[in-house]
């Protein structure tokens, strides 16, 4: 519970950190009303499934605010919870690949019935409406333009133009070197140009 | 400054560009050449058009689902360690004085008694530790170390040489690789 008198959101970031270290549930609330949607949709548009998104958005709130005390609040607190969710997406997505069977079936079937049980069924799947939200969501040219750039360009190009964050602060977060970062935000540049060029013409 | 006007824009002109803070002379570049000109207004629409997305809200009730994972823990205050930690020594002490001041002659006995009987087992002890010295077989060799000061000076030399090469082989021994420490992780 907050302090009587003290309105947690006129509070910066740091002071509502400081305020969760002393062990206030608003404060906590607070910090997750504050990042809750630019967190999900930096998270939902790396990895493109709601589903996945919503959890992979828990884990990276989770980790964070039970890591509260090793917060420095020299850094932004911003910073800090996006290097997390950063993380969080890009382990998923090798995990993911990792996981993703062949169009063929999964390598370990031995038996046709077990290669044809494991294979990817196309055509007679029903779209659920959370396929269909999702569609909806992410389905503009842009949107698509954007999920075709490999991991490390889109988190980059998403955290500068839509996140509107500094180069320095983005090569912190993604612990990368600033003339990587800056490498990998005109190469996205150049491909979601090329990508969306008919839309110019 | 010729060559400089005549060269295309790179990806950080461009980048100074959108944020309005090209050099004059590359803006010349910029406004005599068709091919940078498209560049920079296609970078600029595309800049614009990834601004202008929109957030994305998770699914009702996620700040429920995450503070119900979430361990709320109370740090606690350097004021009040300081006052706990002050109460604890300051309490006895203050007791103690009390009961000094109210019982000094109580205070007077107790102390002599200690007094001799600790000086009477102080003494004792060094006897006993003097005469077993005194019998052990190479107690009269030492003493010979000690007879002349050349034999002084080789033996504090030695044990310089000995102790400093024990400090030197303890920090090599502390002195393993570390791991790396790993960042906060996602």
């Amino acid at each position: 519970m907050a302090k009587p008198g003290i309105d947690l959101a006129t509070l910066s970031d740091q002071d509502v950190v400081l305020q969760a270290r002393d062990g206030r549930q608003a404060a906590y609330r607070e910090l997750v009303r504050r990042y809750e949607r630019p967190i999900f949709s930096l998270i939902y548009r790396m990895v493109r499934n709601r589903e996945q998104a919503e959890d992979l958005s828990q884990e990276t709130f989770v980790k964070a605010l039970n890591a509260i005390e090793s917060y420095r609040p020299e850094y932004k607190f911003s910073s800090w919870i996006f290097k997390i969710a950063n993380n969080v997406s890009i382990d998923h997505l090798r995990r993911r690949e990792l996981d993703t069977l062949s169009l063929d079936g999964s390598p370990h079937a031995l038996t046709p019935e077990a290669i044809q049980a494991s294979a990817l069924q196309l055509g007679d799947r029903q779209e659920t409406a959370l396929e269909e939200l999702e569609a909806k969501e992410l389905g503009g040219e842009i949107e698509q333009a954007i999920s075709t750039l490999r991991p490390e360009y889109r988190a980059c190009i998403l955290l500068r133009h839509v996140e509107g964050r500094p180069y320095e602060e983005i090569a912190t977060m993604l612990d990368l070197p600033l003339g990587t970062v800056k490498t990998y935000i005109h190469r996205a540049r150049g491909e979601l140009r090329q990508a969306l060029a008919h839309l110019r013409q | 400054m010729t060559d400089l006007i005549a060269t295309h824009l790179t990806p950080d002109e461009l980048d100074d560009w959108l944020a309005g803070s090209l050099a004059r002379n590359r803006e010349a570049h910029l406004h005599g050449c068709a091919d940078c000109r498209r560049l920079a207004d296609a970078d600029r629409a595309l800049a614009h058009l990834l601004g202008t997305l929109p957030l994305f809200s998770p699914a009702a009730g996620f700040g429920d689902r995450v503070m119900a994972r979430v361990e709320v823990r109370r740090r606690a205050r350097p004021m009040a360690v300081a006052a706990a930690l002050a109460a604890g020594l300051l309490l006895p002490m203050a007791a103690s004085v009390g009961w000094s001041l109210a019982n000094p002659d109580t205070l007077a006995q107790l102390l002599q008694g200690a007094g001799s009987g600790i000086s009477g087992f102080g003494v004792a002890t060094v006897r006993s530790l003097g005469s077993t010295l005194l019998a052990q077989p190479w107690y009269p060799w030492v003493r010979g170390l000690f007879e002349s000061p050349a034999r002084l000076g080789l033996v504090f030399g030695a044990t310089t040489v000995a102790y400093a090469g024990g400090v030197l082989v303890l920090r090599r021994l502390m002195a393993l690789p570390m791991p790396r420490v790993a960042h906060v992780q996602g």
